[in-house]
């Protein structure tokens, strides 16, 4: 026995080693052209899907779904810029006043029709309103006031559209979209009547398998347009499962016991699951910046709030500093102004910060001025415990500044309902973000059409929308006509200093006002690989993780 | 007499069907912002004024009852609107239904099954360690909500063991296994607090008819213990037991959405939630009038099998 294994262990470990050699030979490039395509991902949400068409506003986590469907005409860079996608090519008037948008070619949508001139025209008219009102498409929702500024939308070749607009605007391109919710629908999708929210047919990587309230399931497109940059077809996945889990618990536990592969978190209200899963070692966790503004919306049309000291006394009596560590942990930082840092239009100067004293004074005024104590009601999500904390938190401050909150208890329908009509006295809402304007000045601007007699929507029931975004209600001309000026400002310090003055006119006058900073983080198992690391076409890198979670192009599952 | 008691039944059954619907669509009327607009908040004064007429609301309280009831009972449940379309409720149900159903069923078997083990045992060592111990057990159970249970075993059974998938349903078409793997969790929540409610139920009669005479005359005449328990004692005391049983299947079609939500399973009570936080009116009347169908299908088919396993009652009821 000894001597067979002593004489036969050169042999054998020689055979052993050769058979090594040979095995790893055969199965290295096998994995490497294997271990990115392939697999499923079942991901958490926190949002349902409402629909799909123009008036349908995925949020957040239901965008981040949303977006494997649909993709933009442009891509925002981490660096903030405005890229061509769907389009191959921008070009602007030296006014800014016309923009001349070129479709890339060879793109095709779903349900195999060509992406084209024809289906940039139908898509931009359809968002601003002009197919509803020849009945041939749904209402645009929200989406009429976003494109207001724009006068007429007009095919110049087979591939290319020209754009002209009421208003010179140097950032058409953000407005085009519109922090990534402006997709690229399938005239199919768009004209087709009753389907149009509930049959999403886009360009992107994956296409409709179904989707219900609760669920969106998505199957590779075998005709992608996109390769990565070894020529492999993108995207690497088969399929994508989200589903909506209104509950954190659910999404953490289902994460933690591999039931889901990713899972997305808000910090408002997430925060202690956010840090739980940030020292798990079989997770990763990234974050989006604190590029969300949730705002408290004053509605400066109706009393008490169409009082200015109404107004001051409010957001003089909201203990910022507190409320961050109070609510979210320091998770978020404190707001010092109604955006944040990161935002063309940060400008701390006039924001009412936190003085208890200055807030007692204005109330005092107010109630000299009104013949009555400072009071409003206050609506909050009925049946959710966070909303009654943030709620309850920031009435311990107005209580604090001698002024009375009412909470109102309503289901999220009945605020969504009640808020664009502005019947609220006041709300927390978040509705701003990013680094541009495109997401923050719809909500703070009077008239959306910049003042534009001839729009198509004035004489009809949608010329609501002009100003239906702005939840406080507030026409003031010199921060509009700031904001149209900065917008059509091509010199960037300039543009800046123009937005700053906008900025500090509205928090001057309280329009409104802002406690913190939100961001988002979204957790993934380690078998998930590649987040993040897909370029664009027109080269560098979309933001690792925004308010519409990851991008899935790129991503694949190793070990599957 | 079958006949008249069976029809005497099903007389009692449309009476309910009829109030209940009846009753939700007079709440659709009586909502003081017309329907139309909350069902298309985004819509034109015409397309409102179209919904309207389509949905029947230009036809008063009756004709609006009629036209949902006609559609109704063909099998058109209406339609959840959206900014840009519309959906069949009754597609939506495909999906929702077999998992409600599969639920409901699964979890009615386990605690039906439990209980009857738990409650004979119980009943016939009354007094007795066994019948404390069960009955202790089972009294810090029932004072135990389902979502409670559902989470602890989320946190043992699916996070710390990794035994079981936490979310999701999966069809028998996924493979059995798959398909158990999955509803195991969400039965078990919805079961135990059951099987305390079935236990204590069938125990007090196990107990009541245990005294009585026949059941000495049985063991006097030397019958074994297992003989009269399950064929002399049980059939009797089993009345109140299936019948709180089909009290509780209506309430899992509809009522589960707790543990629904949880467990990512959304049946018809997700449903029911979604309907009515998106003030879907026309749907969560369809869901309704279906529920309480049920609801009432499930008192009727165990009050028959109730008047089988103790013809004494349904003779009772026909007499009276």
């Amino acid at each position: 026995m000894r001597h067979l294994f002593k004489g036969g262990r050169r042999k054998v470990a020689g055979v052993m080693a050769i058979a090594l050699v040979a095995s790893l030979s055969q199965v290295a490039p096998s994995n490497a052209a294997e271990k990115k395509s392939g697999g499923t991902l079942t991901v958490g949400i926190f949002d349902s899907f409402p629909g799909y068409c123009m008036a349908d506003n995925l949020a957040n986590s239901s965008l981040m779904a949303g977006r494997t469907v649909y993709e933009t005409w442009v891509e925002q860079r981490s660096d903030g810029k405005m890229v061509p996608y769907v389009l191959s090519k921008v070009e602007n008037s030296a006014d800014f006043k016309s923009w001349k948008l070129t479709v890339r070619d060879g793109i095709q949508f779903h349900d195999g029709t060509k992406v084209n001139g024809d289906a940039l025209v139908t898509n931009l008219q359809a968002l601003r309103g002009a197919l509803t009102l020849l009945g041939k498409a749904p209402s645009p929702g929200t989406a009429g006031g976003f494109t207001a500024n724009i006068i007429t939308v007009t095919k110049v070749s087979d591939m290319s559209v020209q754009v002209d607009l009421h208003r010179a605007q140097t950032d058409y391109l953000e407005t085009l979209y519109a922090s990534g919710r402006f997709f690229v629908r399938a005239p199919s999708q768009i004209l087709g009547g009753a389907k149009c929210s509930t049959t999403p047919i886009g360009t992107g990587p994956f296409k409709l398998v179904s989707t219900k309230l609760n669920e969106l399931v998505v199957a590779k497109n075998p005709n992608y347009w996109r390769e990565d940059a070894d020529g492999t077809r993108l995207p690497y996945l088969d399929g994508i499962t989200f589903t909506f889990l209104v509950e954190t618990a659910s999404r953490v536990s289902g994460i933690k016991s591999k039931s889901l592969d990713v899972a997305m978190f808000t910090s408002a209200g997430e925060v202690k699951q956010i840090r739980n899963l940030q020292k798990n070692k079989n997770m990763t966790v990234i974050e989006s910046p604190e590029e969300y503004y949730p705002s408290i919306w004053l509605n400066n049309r109706i009393a008490p709030f169409n009082s200015k000291n109404a107004r001051v006394a409010v957001s003089h009596a909201i203990d910022r500093v507190d409320y961050s560590k109070v609510r979210n942990r320091d998770y978020t930082s404190p707001a010092k102004s109604i955006v944040g840092p990161a935002n063309i239009m940060y400008n701390e100067k006039g924001f009412l910060q936190f003085d208890l004293e200055k807030a007692k004074a204005a109330a005092a005024a107010y109630k000299v001025e009104a013949g009555k104590d400072l009071e409003f009601s206050f609506p909050y999500t009925a049946g959710s415990t966070e909303s009654l904390a943030n709620v309850t938190q920031i009435q311990k401050y107005m209580t604090a500044a001698g002024i009375k909150m009412n909470l109102l208890p309503l289901t999220t329908a009945e605020i969504i309902q009640r808020a664009f009509p502005q019947q609220f006295q006041a709300m927390a809402l978040l509705l701003m973000e990013g680094t541009g304007t495109a997401f923050i000045a719809p909500f703070i601007t009077s008239d959306l059409s910049g003042g534009n007699q001839a729009h198509l929507l004035r004489k009809t029931p949608l010329a609501i929308l002009y100003g239906i975004l702005n939840l406080s209600a507030f026409t003031d001309t010199v921060s509009d006509e700031l904001i149209y000026a900065a917008k059509a400002e091509p010199n960037l310090a300039k543009r800046t200093a123009l937005y700053a003055k906008a900025t500090q006119q509205i928090q001057s006058e309280a329009r409104l006002t802002t406690i913190a900073y939100q961001k988002y983080a979204l957790a993934y198992r380690t078998n998930v690989k590649g987040v993040g690391e897909l370029g664009l076409t027109a080269g560098g890198k979309r933001k690792l993780m925004t308010n519409f979670g990851i991008d899935f192009t790129g991503v694949y599952k190793s070990g599957k | 007499m079958r006949a008249t008691y069976f029809l005497q039944r099903l007389s009692q059954l449309l009476i309910v069907i009829f109030c209940v619907t009846f009753g939700c669509s007079l709440l659709l009327q009586l909502i003081p912002v017309s329907p139309a607009e909350i069902l298309l908040p985004v819509g034109s004064p015409e397309e409102r004024a179209l919904l309207t007429k389509e949905i029947g609301l230009d036809r008063g309280p009756i004709g609006y009852y009629v036209k949902w009831l006609s559609e109704f009972v063909r099998g058109d449940f209406g339609d959840i609107y959206y900014s840009g379309g519309r959906e069949a409720v009754s597609s939506r149900l495909v999906v929702a239904f077999p998992r409600s159903l599969w639920l409901m069923l699964y979890t009615q078997i386990v605690a039906l099954a439990a209980a009857i083990a738990l409650g004979v045992w119980s009943a016939y060592r009354v007094g007795r360690r066994a019948d404390k111990v069960i009955s202790n057990v089972l009294f810090v159970f029932s004072s135990i909500p389902g979502f409670a249970i559902a989470l602890v075993l989320v946190l043992i059974i699916g996070v710390r063991l990794q035994w079981l998938p936490t979310l999701d349903y999966q069809p028998y078409s996924a493979g059995v296994w798959e398909h158990f793997k999955h509803m195991i969790m969400p039965v078990l929540s919805l079961s135990v607090g059951l099987i305390a409610s079935y236990t204590r139920l069938l125990r007090a009669d196990m107990i009541a008819t245990l005294r009585e005479d026949y059941i000495t005359m049985a063991a006097s005449k030397g019958l074994s213990d297992r003989r009269i328990l399950w064929r002399h004692a049980f059939r009797p005391s089993s009345v109140t037991l299936f019948t709180s049983a089909a009290l509780n299947m209506g309430g899992l079609i509809g009522g589960a959405i707790v543990i629904e939500t949880i467990f990512a399973t959304y049946g018809v009570g997700f449903e029911v939630f979604a309907a009515i936080s998106g003030r879907q009116y026309i749907a969560l009347q369809s869901l309704v009038g279906l529920i309480s169908i049920f609801y009432v299908v499930f008192n009727v088919i165990v009050d028959f099998a109730v008047g089988f396993v103790d013809p004494r009652t349904r003779d009772r009821r026909v007499n009276k």
